[in-house]
């Protein structure tokens, strides 16, 4: 069946097995619906496959013309694969386009791809290009193009974090097969590759874009890029009609011109710019404003997501070398109440071992950290720690990074634990967040529970914030790593995250839901479970 | 009882028409005064007087009690601070018994502003003092289950009293938020979340105080945060303000009176430091230095100048008379030094004392050992950030001073008493710090007065932009920064520490105005 | 006059370049400020080793242009260092912090201020030539700096700061000092002091609550509005008085200054500034008032309004005139906190994200503008002073 995958080859084999538990429930079917479109099956075939209908596309009554205001902070756009802010993404994403993009309804869909295909173990990719995409300067997009690229995101740069997004792939990794496919010979299977070009660094650049995407706005996408000013603002244009290669394959889009403007990090100056009327649209409204926003008459959009909040000892330092230790801190916290005070209740609690239930692999352990303060006190007590000072270092932004802090900080002096709080600001947080003896620290959610485990509790690893290394637990996790098979990662996955509460490696008090609101100008926006801007479906009435 | 309170206050203020009408006519009264001077005599400027009072009085219980919750809070708060206004009113009343003996101080009661500002100054200098014996919360303490509070309430949109009324009468609306106070602490009781509004009721009445300002984004009771926070404020306002006091003069005496090359010197140093962006100072001070040398550096040489300035003043004094000086500077330097020492580079390090204390006096109790060890660690020695912020307030102001003293200085030392010393062959010292320094005081209380108000702002702007000190401090520039996000929900999270600070500033300024003017006279 | 003025010259370079001195050496020499560039280029989440790489490559050490990167060599191999780098002495220097400022200065002398690293451009209009990382060189495409950008919003907010504020403020204060002591005195006296008793970010809060947006004010006029026995459709009752037309921010660069968004900052600054301005010029009326030479002319009959704008005002405002020359470097970093409140993108508004994050060449930048404002307007106080005040010379 030619619909079925983007090629139209035949479905990949581990999809097939997939399918059948996501019917039967045992994984959610969001997990399924990323995995098999990463594999290469189109999301309708997908949506099929668990007995669902593809969503109707809303057409409504939508109008030509008109300006999109949008407030959201103003970073650097200067070459992608140095981004570290989505929001640098979501300025280029109008201009330079991906090669596949991660759709609001978990699925992965191509884009300057017409599609691709992976082998039985997925560690060789065909790219197939998509046709008669024109740069604005005129080039026409080719394989060469589309290697240069792929070439540039393996290089060891300061800052380049496509590296490690594709891991698996190097330079000579990336083979021309024609003018229109290349092929991807990974080191190792990896199911993330797709996943990894859709996300906000993996933009394509025309090679003579000089290093300097604001200076040369050389691109795809459906708008140019006119103005820029890093910390006030960005204006983009539609390009003149029948300019776009993609007027024929995705429609043309409807608004004319796209007016970002950085109101900075304070909630209130884009709130007095929403009542003025000069916005249409956030980035991300802070879970202490939704209320206040949706009084004020903007409609919500919410997305539920694995981005999250952890506080961590750094088991380097005493006294967080002690488990028990540890497990008292664990025990003097009240998840709930830091999702009331940290997050206004818009969330989900989480159980201390960052993997949940939006993650395939989940094994529900059947019981909730609770807090019992008495018991804290107590295990204090026996290993000769109460009353023990910490320095409890955070992000003071004003946001639900601090407020989950303060509230924490506050449980522990409820248990005796003398706290200092070293609330710092931005600036100053970042540069030492690995070292601190304990902190506070927000986390982007992934589509797979391995991949956080990997990323951030391996010994070792980079980003070990908690200098958590178990042997026992690095092998498990290593185990984990090999089972395609949910089921079977499943039986793996409940020792690890016993493992996790037990050593006391983290407090993780909830996961959080995401906002946005708009004015009752815009039609047709969904906001994107990692705060991507796509707005080809956007218009304004 | 409370609620009857209430209730009679709203009664009086649904007679706003009536206070408004007795106010404009007292007002109309006093402007006519101008025109026909008959009005300024016996009958109709009592009348006029009498008025303006009962004028003000209702208009302010129609501000404070058209909103029910408002009303609440005020005679809460009235109710919670009663000691301080005793403490306040036997000050004051004490004070005016004996002006006539108390000099500049005393004439401070000639002026009804001066006592005004008086009375804000000393209302929050005894605030301050005693805060720890007011039925208040800590300033840390966050309202929960387990401290024995229920802290109730959904964020709720502030409301003021005309548009909550609503077609009720005022008595039916009181009734009704008070059920509803109660209703809340019972609707929510298993459930703790910051922002409570204005008045929630917290435990059963009577148990532990209300937070008669609602709570912060933590939990925290405003109110009691406000009144502790007049001990941050208070000190480190004054305290800033005295050591760049002492630098000035010391600094200022020397150039003004010696001129020279070293008054060139620190008079190019002073009017680069003015030169240079306030706020650009602090980021440096404060961040650079934050974990660096850079506030160490600054602290020991400003800290450097009060000792100084004793040692030139008992030199001056003594310095015919050496067993004298050697025997006060052998009592005198060690503590001074010590103080020094712990303030500027935290030594001696005390830690292994602390240990020993710890362990001697601890008794085994793990948490009772821990805290002792941190009290004597910490013994009479500021908090780093609080030092930082401390030398950032210092520093940046110094110059200020330097320059008012110099030109005092200069305008004093070619003076009859002050070239009489130099005849009698007095030490220099001698001549600067006691026949100079005590002829221009009047100027320099007045500056002093006016630059604690200033110091206490540039505070508030600290805290603001969230510099330096300790981010959980409850300091009103802090709150204010801190209740800024919530400002549509929870007004009185932001604006009543602004509040704060301006009374204290006014307080400030209208004595300084009233010192000036009673300086002055003579 | 002139060896005044080039002694006043003199002192304005020195200051120069003793406050850039020690600005470079805090922060060029700090550490922790270094790792705060860092993050800032490279991300939040940068590896530390990469940071350190980083800094070591651009900061402390000149590199070949054009080899660039490549000089930096990751040191995989080595057994001591697995994650360790080092710098290859052939290619790189090792620069000193004297070298550096003495760099930066040369630099800024002809007129390359460096570029800010939080807004990637720039600090001050660079006309020079760049050169690209591929070697070619072209002219710079955008001219125009962040101060001098900056400069301009700020100009608007404070000129009309300024107008405002002088003016109220010697009304004020000569109303005031016309009577001294009368009733009219001594209430405009108080609400002086009490002007200078809240501070910008007090009064900007107040009103962004009281007058912005959805705002109290206009709520309560709405509920009013309500009760008033006219039909919604008049006058579309309820969408004037609800909603405030004035704003609580600012978006300059889409709609220039506009009444709505100038209105409130404006109003904020004011409040505190125009006391202390009315309380100088009503001492120095009160004195005029006081004076021989007023007396004489109220005695010889002149009729009152001539002997105060005539005899009194000129002597009266002599000191004001000082009083208000000193208010400008007050506007230029007093407004910072105006400017933050309300997103005013101004001069104050740069200068609070450049120090907030250590950006060196924007400090050094911000406060050589801010000496030379200061030492400008002090220069021209002195002179003026002696232009308006015939008894004393210029020594």
């Amino acid at each position: 069946m030619s619909d079925k995958t983007w090629l139209g080859g035949e479905i990949h084999k581990s999809v097939i097995k997939m399918a059948e538990d996501a019917r039967e429930g045992r994984t959610s079917r969001r997990e399924f619906l990323a995995t098999a479109t990463a594999l290469g099956v189109t999301s309708s075939a997908a949506l099929a496959m668990i007995g669902a209908a593809p969503a109707a596309l809303a057409d409504g009554h939508k109008k030509m013309g008109g300006t999109l205001n949008v407030s959201m902070i103003i970073k650097d756009v200067r070459d992608p694969r140095l981004f570290d802010w989505s929001e640098m993404g979501n300025v280029a994403r109008h201009f330079v386009e991906p090669l596949v993009r991660w759709n609001t309804d978990f699925t992965f869909s191509p884009r300057l791809l017409a599609g691709w295909e992976a082998n039985d173990d997925a560690s060789v990719y065909t790219l197939k290009l998509r046709d008669g995409v024109m740069w604005s300067n005129g080039d026409m997009l080719t394989a060469e193009h589309i290697a240069y690229n792929l070439t540039r995101w393996t290089e060891e740069t300061e800052g380049n974090s496509m590296r490690a997004r594709v891991g698996t792939l190097n330079a000579d990794g990336v083979e021309i097969v024609d003018a229109n496919t290349i092929r991807l010979n990974l080191t190792q299977p990896d199911i993330t590759i797709i996943p990894g070009m859709s996300d906000y660094p993996a933009l394509i650049v025309h090679p003579d874009f000089g290093g300097d995407l604001k200076a040369n706005p050389i691109g795809t996408g459906p708008y140019s890029l006119e103005e820029f000013e890093v910390e006030v603002g960005a204006r983009l244009v539609k390009r003149p009609a029948g300019s776009w290669y993609g007027d024929a394959v995705w429609g043309e889009v409807y608004v004319d011109e796209i007016v970002y403007t950085d109101y900075g990090n304070d909630p209130a100056p884009e709130i007095a710019a929403y009542e003025a009327g000069e916005v249409d649209l956030n980035f991300q409204t802070a879970a202490s404003q939704v209320e206040l926003m949706d009084d004020l008459g903007f409609a919500r959009n919410e997305v539920a997501t694995g981005a999250t909040i952890i506080a961590r000892g750094n088991q380097d330092i005493a006294p967080f070398d002690n488990v028990n230790f540890r497990r008292a801190l664990a025990l003097a916290v009240s998840n709930e109440d830091m999702l009331e005070l940290g997050q206004a209740g818009l969330g989900a609690t989480a159980e201390n071992h960052h993997v949940g239930p939006m993650h395939e692999e989940y094994a529900d352990l059947g019981d909730m950290p609770m807090r019992d303060i008495d018991a804290a006190k107590a295990l204090l007590e026996s290993e000769g720690l109460a009353g023990a000072e910490i320095t409890y270092s955070y992000l003071a932004g004003g946001d639900y990074r601090e407020d989950t802090s303060v509230a924490m900080i506050n449980q522990f002096r409820e248990a005796g634990l003398n706290v200092i709080a070293d609330g710092r600001p931005s600036s100053d947080f970042w540069g030492n967040w690995i070292n601190y003896p304990f902190s506070t620290t927000n986390w982007n959610g992934r589509p797979l529970g391995v991949q956080i485990l990997n990323l951030a509790y391996r010994g070792g690893v980079d980003w070990n914030e908690s200098h958590y290394n178990n042997p026992e637990f690095d092998a498990l996790l290593d185990q984990a790593n090999g089972l395609a098979d949910p089921d079977a990662r499943r039986e793996v996955m409940a020792k690890l995250q016993k493992m996790m509460q037990d050593d006391g490696v983290i407090i993780q008090p909830y996961w959080r839901g995401i906002f946005s609101h708009a004015s009752d100008r815009v039609v047709g926006y969904q906001m994107h479970q990692s705060f991507e801007h796509h707005y080809e479906t956007v218009s304004l009435a | 009882m409370l609620a009857n309170i209430v209730i009679l206050g709203g009664y009086i203020a649904s007679f706003w028409v009536v206070w408004a009408t007795l106010l404009g006519a007292a007002l109309l009264l006093s402007a006519f005064s101008n025109v026909a001077p008959t009005l300024r005599n016996k009958p109709y400027s009592s009348i006029t007087s009498f008025a303006l009072t009962l004028g003000t009085v209702g208009m302010v219980t129609v501000a404070l009690f058209s909103s029910p919750k408002l009303g609440l809070a005020t005679v809460w708060a009235l109710y919670v601070l009663w000691p301080v206004f005793a403490v306040l009113a036997a000050v004051m009343v004490v004070s005016w018994i004996f002006k006539s003996r108390l000099g500049l101080y005393g004439r401070v009661f000639e002026s009804p502003i001066g006592m005004v500002g008086l009375g804000i100054c000393f209302f929050w200098i005894i605030a301050a003092l005693m805060a720890d014996l007011l039925p208040l919360y800590g300033p840390l303490e966050a309202l929960s289950k387990n401290n024995g509070t229920i802290v109730q309430g959904v964020t709720r949109k502030f409301k003021l009293g005309a548009e909550a009324l609503n077609g009720m009468t005022y008595a039916e609306y009181v009734k009704l938020s008070l059920v509803e106070a109660g209703e809340y602490g019972k609707l929510y009781k298993s459930n703790i979340r910051g922002g409570a509004p204005l008045m929630s009721w917290v435990g059963d009445e009577g148990e532990r105080l209300p937070a008669i300002l609602g709570t912060d984004k933590a939990n925290r009771d405003i109110f009691s945060r406000l009144i502790h926070g007049a001990r941050t404020v208070l000190p480190l306002s004054i305290g800033a303000t005295l050591v760049s006091f002492t630098v000035g003069i010391t600094l200022g005496l020397i150039a003004g009176y010696r001129g020279g090359w070293f008054d060139q010197i620190i008079t190019f140093v002073a009017n680069a430091i003015l030169a240079f962006p306030v706020i650009v100072l602090f980021y440096l001070i404060v961040l650079v230095g934050k974990d660096g040398n850079l506030s160490r550096v600054l602290a020991t040489a400003i800290f450097a100048f009060p000792l100084l300035l004793v040692l030139a003043g008992l030199w001056g004094l003594y310095s015919v008379k050496m067993g004298r000086l050697i025997g006060i500077l052998v009592v005198f330097l060690p503590i001074a030094l010590f103080l020094y020492f712990r303030n500027t580079w935290g030594l001696p390090d005390l830690s292994g004392l602390a240990a020993w204390a710890a362990s001697a006096f601890g008794g085994g109790n793990s948490e009772r050992e821990a805290n002792i060890a941190i009290a004597v660690t910490n013994f009479a020695q500021m908090e780093p950030r609080m030092l930082n912020v401390f030398v950032a307030v210092a520093f940046s102001s110094a110059p200020g001073a330097f320059r008012l003293v110099r030109g005092l200085t200069l305008d004093v030392k070619d003076r009859d008493y002050v070239a009489a010393a130099q005849t009698r062959g007095e030490n220099q010292f001698y001549i600067m710090i006691f026949e100079i320094l005590p002829n221009v005081r009047g100027p320099l209380m007045v500056d002093a007065a006016l630059r604690i108000g200033y110091t206490a702002i540039l505070l508030g702007t600290l805290g603001f932009l969230a510099l330096g000190l300790p981010q959980e401090s409850a300091d009103w520039g802090s709150m204010i920064a801190h209740g800024r996000g919530q400002l549509r929900f929870e007004p009185q999270m932001a604006v009543i520490p602004a509040l704060c600070i301006v009374s204290l500033v006014l307080g400030l300024n209208l004595l300084a105005d009233t010192l000036r003017e009673q300086s002055l006279k003579d | 006059m002139l060896t005044f003025a080039i002694r006043k010259l003199i002192i304005l370079l020195l200051t120069l370049l003793v406050v850039s001195a020690v600005v470079f050496v805090i922060v060029g020499g700090n550490a922790r400020a270094l790792r705060t560039i860092a993050v800032l280029e490279l991300g939040p989440r940068t590896p530390q080793t990469e940071q350190d790489r980083y800094i070591q490559r651009t900061i402390f050490h000149q590199c070949d242009p054009g080899t660039g990167a490549e000089v930096v060599i990751e040191a995989p191999d080595n057994p001591a260092h697995p994650k360790g780098f080092y710098i290859d002495p052939e290619k790189c220097r090792s620069l000193s912090l004297a070298e550096r400022y003495g760099t930066w200065l040369f630099g800024f002398l002809q007129g390359d201020w460096g570029n800010s690293i939080v807004f990637k451009k720039h600090v001050a209009g660079y006309r020079g030539v760049l050169v690209d990382p591929q070697g070619n060189e072209k002219p710079n495409p955008d001219p125009w700096g962040v101060i001098n950008e900056r400069l301009a919003n700020t100009g608007m907010l404070a000129a009309w700061v300024f107008g405002i504020m002088v003016s109220l403020g010697l009304f004020i204060g000569i109303l005031a000092g016309m009577n001294e002591g009368s009733i009219r005195d001594r209430s405009l006296s108080v609400v002086a002091i009490g002007s200078t008793s809240m501070p910008e970010y007090v009064m900007g809060i107040l009103l962004v609550v009281l007058l912005a947006g959805n705002s109290m004010v206009f709520a309560a006029l709405g509920s009013f509005v309500d009760f008033l026995p006219i039909s919604d459709s008049f006058l579309g009752a309820d969408k004037w008085a609800r909603k405030s037309p004035l704003q609580g921010s600012a978006n300059l660069d889409k709609d220039g200054i506009t009444f709505a968004n100038t209105v409130l900052p404006v109003s904020a600054v004011i409040i505190y500034g125009f006391g202390y301005i009315a309380r100088m010029t009503r001492a120095s009326m009160a004195e005029a008032m006081r004076s021989q030479y007023v007396r004489t002319a109220v005695l010889k009959g002149v009729p009152r309004y001539q002997v105060v704008l005539k005899h009194a005002l000129r002597n009266a405002l002599i000191a004001p005139f000082t009083v208000i020359m000193l208010q400008f470097p007050y506007l230029l970093s007093g407004l910072v906190v105006v400017e933050v409140i309300f997103s005013w993108k101004g001069f104050g508004w740069a200068l609070n994200a450049g120090a907030s994050n250590m950006d060196y060449n924007l400090i050094l930048a911000c406060s050589v503008v801010s000496v030379i404002v200061v030492l400008l307007t002090q220069f021209i106080s002195d002179v003026g002073y002696v232009l308006l005040n015939p008894r004393i010379r210029v020594a």
